[in-house]
């Protein structure tokens, strides 16, 4: 009864102040926004992974594979000697169509029939009756390109374009076979991507007892595994890249939880002095307590239910963003539809409600049980919070030194790499009062003397410190995660530049155009190499060729080269002893390894690293150093050619690099070659160096649009969040600025102040938001994103940042008072004096 | 403006003034065709019933009410010809205000609140101490500048909005009930400060009150009814004040 009297009590405070009631709710909307839009995003693409392997692998359980795929003659001889056992041979690749990426793949239809891959039951009639003589597209793609069952179409290969008629759709229950998808019989698709007699591998349907019939039978060069394993691959591929974004997406709600604190902080004691006449008059404090909470679960069910209904509608943005970053970076994904599940909306809601009742009930207690003549009295409050003003800034201290040291344990952990960035907020977030209140009393006691109003503005921020003090550290906390996702992007990119500087030592590099970004792996023909190793201009060359290896940790994209004059260009070895490690790698059976890889698995100089070769199955190689290496975070292994040679029968190259003599002009020099070598039958890209630097940067900016996008929403969330803080602690001051206007204060002066006040705030900000958001970008750099990607970089304060900071939250600041700035210099003088 | 004002010997001259609150459909006319002439260093009382209008009378003379009908001339300035600006600098320079809920900024020391006007001239802060002293000192509050507002007693807080009104020697001070809250010891200290002060600098004075004993003070009385201003009769005066 009491609670339904308070409730009411708090409709009607929020009735009469509706734009505090919407800041706050805002405030939770994108909070929840972010983090549910990010969750989706994540799970719609684990969805898509798992709906493709089912539609790729059907029912097999195992699959037979080798270093650089199986002969089909071993797979005739193995049906032939099990004619029993469920099998059937499988290759995959990928085409582009109309500049889309198609998966290509190429199946037996003889065979199909048990695996159930790429339809259900109904229609397993196309997949049956594939003739040899042309492709069977998805259904939904056919149709979205406009294409009948009977036209032709022309598919862009590694090496060439090639016209295949279409014999028919594909129907299937799996949204992952209905687009982006295209299938033909085995022999076909061989002679699509060139692919010989080889099959990428023979998928199984087997039993215990089969499997260990089949490992048996198994020559060293090929390898049993279970289906299961590659799915896991691809996950732990984009495991740092997911990890990274669920990372930004912490960071917006921690900021989030914060700016929702503080709201809730600021409507419990802006009404302080009413709840202490409740109080007096006879209102106990449980049930203060109780309607301060039911009051914060109701504003946040409200913004947490509209915060994950936005995220779901932008998912979809970041899904297209996210898809094309992990179609640049680790292999072909087509996210279908967005995976949104019950799980997903309640976790949203109880997200956003479990932080604002948290913060609630923090402001809540403090309403409670604070004594009623005292609360009632506006100075006793502000003397109070005077008084606890060091305190807090000492156990910021305390928390924050806790959350460095947190930091600076050796441990690979992120969760407690998170919580120590959230220690450093919050302690810092403990200490900006403090230092709000002496910075504007020296503001104040300076500027009396030159002019008494903006002395005024400064000290109206000392005397109402416990809602300035509030406000400022909302607005530092937002504006310095910017200012450290800026930095941490600016790092990684100038970093990343660096390394592309170093790395891309050859004046040109010829290759064969990839069909898909994500893959390089076309051979050269031998007339290109002839006319190269012919060119009178040219010093040296280098020769690259990428496979994937399996090795005991998994699948790894590997470099097998052949370096300028056997030298280390271009390669950035890490160790210390970089003569040694070359001198090992040129001569003995080791590789060198990417940081990421050495990094997730413990490896160093010296460690055994098995991997399984084509010649010889398992073979165990010493790792010789580690390289520096951004293009992959899942790890890179690079093996010397003459190495690579004596375990893989491909001789082929796939790039080549290219220095010119000294005396020549590069530009010309390249000219010179591309007339001679475009003469060849083959398509070919020839890159300056400048040009591949130029592309792998934008393929880099590619990769962080997402994190642009969710710090632009972080901005989003603290802009609200000092708006609705500087709209309540200014009008809540609208009798003291009417007494200000009827002693003598013009409108325009009474702008003045206020402006100046919330820019005094703004500036105040904006200094405190550095030393934390480089903080925070040190703990980005240094710690977050070597645990997620295993990349060690140097930290790099972009030109301008610092400036663009301070700007962002004098700005923000001085946009958030002007609302409330021109409302009290417009509201009528006389009414708001008789407010009592 | 200043030399107009120092040469005109009519304090407040209002004519004609009609005021009309909306109340959600239908206006309620608090004041109805009122009629008001204060010469220079007059002092008038001016009673009524509560509701009465006597507040919205002062805030229309001090410019903080629109004009909405009739013509009001305050220190020789038509009100009507005034900007929000120009309004607000007769007010800072010529009027001192006594609020009736004493509107003292609860987070500025007694000292800032007394000295509000000053600030707003531009007066600095030696000067301001200065002239703050001895006015601390008259209206019974020494060394309690440093205290704020919250923590003073109700006679107090309006021994502050006194001296706040007074602290620029103004050549108009309207008060509005200044010793409402006051027993009757400290009532008649406060209302004799205010005389004393007043009459120091020839200031007028508009008092609003309810007592018989305050309206004395005044050279003459007027009362409020039905909207306007007519003379108080003696028979008004008598008794009990029942109005
Ligand atoms: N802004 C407003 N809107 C509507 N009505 C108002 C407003 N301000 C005042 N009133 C009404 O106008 C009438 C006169 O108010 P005023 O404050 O002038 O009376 P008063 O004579 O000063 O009374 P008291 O002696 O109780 O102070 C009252 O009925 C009041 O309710
Ligand atoms: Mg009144």
């Amino acid at each position: 009864m009491v609670t339904h009297i308070l409730l009411r009590s708090s409709l009607t405070f929020y009735r009469q102040h509706p734009l505090q009631l919407l800041s706050s709710i805002i405030g939770i909307v994108l909070g929840v926004c972010i983090v549910t839009a990010v969750w989706i995003t994540n799970s719609s693409s684990k969805r898509a992974f798992a709906l493709s392997t089912e539609a790729l692998y059907g029912r097999t359980t195992h699959h037979i594979v080798g270093a650089q795929g199986v002969d089909q003659a071993f797979y005739a001889q193995l049906r032939k000697q099990y004619p029993n056992l469920l099998m059937s041979p499988v290759i995959e690749g990928h085409v582009l169509l109309d500049n889309e990426v198609f998966s290509l793949i190429g199946i037996d239809p003889f065979a199909e029939s048990a695996f159930a891959r790429l339809t259900n039951q109904a229609d397993t009639n196309s997949i049956n009756n594939l003739a040899t003589n042309g492709l069977v597209m998805s259904a939904e793609s056919a149709q979205r390109l406009n294409l009948n069952a009977t036209d032709t179409i022309t598919v862009k290969t590694a090496n060439d374009f090639i016209d295949v008629p279409l014999i028919g759709k594909l129907n299937s229950a799996n949204p992952a076979a209905r687009s982006g998808l295209l299938v033909g019989d085995i022999s076909l698709v061989q002679n699509i991507l060139q692919r010989g007699r080889h099959i990428d591998r023979i998928d199984m349907i087997l039993n215990d007892e089969q499997t260990l019939l089949i490992q048996e039978a198994l020559p060293t060069t090929l390898k049993l595994n279970n289906a299961a394993s590659r799915h896991e691959t691809m996950l732990a591929m984009t495991r740092g890249f997911q990890i990274n974004l669920t990372a930004m997406s912490l960071l917006s709600l921690l900021v989030g939880a914060f700016l929702i604190h503080n709201t809730m902080s600021f409507t419990v004691l802006q009404r302080r002095e009413l709840y202490a006449v409740k109080r007096t008059l006879g209102i106990n404090s449980r049930s203060l307590f109780i309607s301060i909470l039911i009051e914060a679960v109701l504003i946040s069910l409200v913004g947490s239910i509209i915060g994950v209904l936005l995220g779901l509608s932008l998912s979809q943005q970041l899904i297209k963003l996210t898809t094309q970053t992990i179609n640049d970076l680790y292999f072909v994904l087509h996210v279908q539809q967005v995976w949104f599940t019950p799980g997903l909306f309640f976790g949203g809601i109880v997200l956003g409600v479990g932080a604002s009742v948290i913060a609630a009930s923090l402001s809540a207690m403090d309403a409670a049980k604070t004594n009623p003549v005292q609360a009632q009295q506006r100075s006793a409050t502000e003397a109070q919070t005077r008084k606890i003003l060091p305190m807090l800034a000492y156990l910021g201290v305390v928390i924050m030194l806790f959350g460095l040291a947190l930091a600076t344990t050796p441990t690979q952990s992120l969760l407690l790499g998170f919580i120590s960035l959230m220690l450093v907020i919050v302690g810092y977030g403990l200490l900006i009062p403090v230092i709000s209140f002496h910075a504007s009393r020296l503001l104040k006691q300076s500027l009396a003397g030159i002019s008494p109003m903006l002395s005024m503005a400064a000290g109206s921020i000392e005397r109402n410190i416990s809602r300035t003090g509030l406000a400022i550290a909302a607005l530092t906390v937002a504006v310095s995660s910017t200012f450290g996702v800026d930095v941490m992007i600016g790092s990684f990119r100038s970093s990343v530049d660096n390394w592309l500087g170093d790395t891309l030592q050859s004046d040109v590099y010829v290759s064969v155009p990839a069909a898909v970004s994500t893959r390089a792996d076309g051979a050269l023909d031998n007339s290109v190499l002839n006319a190269i190793k012919h060119n009178g201009d040219i010093a040296s060359i280098s020769t690259g060729l990428k496979l994937k290896t399996r090795t005991a940790l998994g699948e790894f994209d590997t470099l097998a080269l052949s370096p300028h004059e056997n030298k280390p260009i271009g390669i950035n070895i890490l160790d210390d002893n970089r003569d040694a490690v070359w001198q090992n790698f040129t001569t003995t059976e080791s590789v060198l390894i990417s940081e990421p890889l050495a990094t997730k698995y413990g490896l160093k100089s010296g460690s055994a690293l098995s991997i399984f070769t084509e010649l010889k199955g398992d073979v165990t190689f010493s790792v010789a150093g580690i390289v520096r290496d951004y293009a992959s975070s899942h790890g890179q292994i690079t093996m010397h050619r003459s190495t690579h040679n004596r375990y893989w029968s491909n001789r082929s190259v796939s790039s080549i690099g290219i220095l010119f003599k000294n005396n020549v002009n590069a530009i010309d020099a390249s000219n010179r070659l591309r007339e001679q070598i475009t003469g060849t039958n083959q398509a070919l890209r020839i890159q300056q160096n400048s040009e591949i630097h130029a592309d792998s940067l934008a393929v880099f900016d590619r990769t962080f649009e997402v994190t642009r996008v969710l710090r632009w929403l972080t901005v989003g969330v603290a802009f609200v969040g000092i708006f609705s803080a500087l709209l309540a602690l200014n009008l809540e001051r609208a009798r003291e600025f009417a007494v200000l206007r009827a002693t003598g204060f013009s409108r325009r002066q009474l702008l003045v102040l206020i402006s100046s006040q919330t820019l005094w705030m703004g500036v105040l900000a904006g200094c405190l938001a550095i030393p934390l958001g480089w903080a925070m970008s040190e703990i980005l750099i240094h710690i977050i994103n070597v645990r997620s990607f295993g990349w060690s970089m140097q930290s790099f304060i972009p030109s301008g940042t610092v400036q663009s900071t301070f700007v962002l939250s004098c700005t923000a600041a001085l946009f958030a008072g002007l609302y409330p700035a021109w409302r009290l210099s417009q509201s009528k003088i006389a009414r708001q004096l008789r407010d009592e | 403006m200043n030399q107009y004002i120092e040469q005109s010997n009519i304090a407040v001259d209002a004519k004609n003034v009609s005021h009309a609150y909306n109340r959600a459909t239908q206006a309620r006319n608090i004041v109805t065709d009122l009629n008001l002439h204060i010469e220079k260093g007059e002092t008038v009382a001016v009673v009524g019933r509560s509701g009465s209008g006597k507040s919205t009378l002062l805030n229309i003379i001090g410019g903080l009410e629109p004009l909405q009908q009739g013509e009001v001339h305050v220190l020789g300035k038509s009100l009507n010809g005034l900007t929000d600006s120009q309004r607000t600098a007769l007010r800072r320079d010529h009027i001192g205000f006594i609020y009736q809920a004493f509107n003292l900024i609860p987070t500025l020391s007694v000292a800032d609140n007394i000295t509000l006007p000053l600030a707003l001239k531009g007066v600095n802060t030696a000067q301001r101490q200065q002239t703050l002293e001895p006015l601390l000192e008259a209206v019974g509050l020494d060394g309690r500048g440093d205290d704020y507002p919250d923590v003073l007693s109700g006679g107090e807080q309006q021994r502050v909005a006194i001296a706040r009104a007074l602290i620029h020697k103004p050549a108009l001070v309207l008060a509005d009930e200044p010793t409402g809250n006051l027993d009757a010891q400290s009532g008649r200290q406060i209302l004799s400060l205010l005389e004393n002060l007043v009459s120091e600098h020839n200031s007028s004075l508009i008092l609003v009150t309810h007592s018989l004993e305050v309206a004395g003070i005044a050279d003459r009385t007027m009362i409020m009814t039905n909207g306007s201003l007519e003379p108080a009769q003696v028979s008004h005066l008598n008794g009990t004040l029942a109005w």
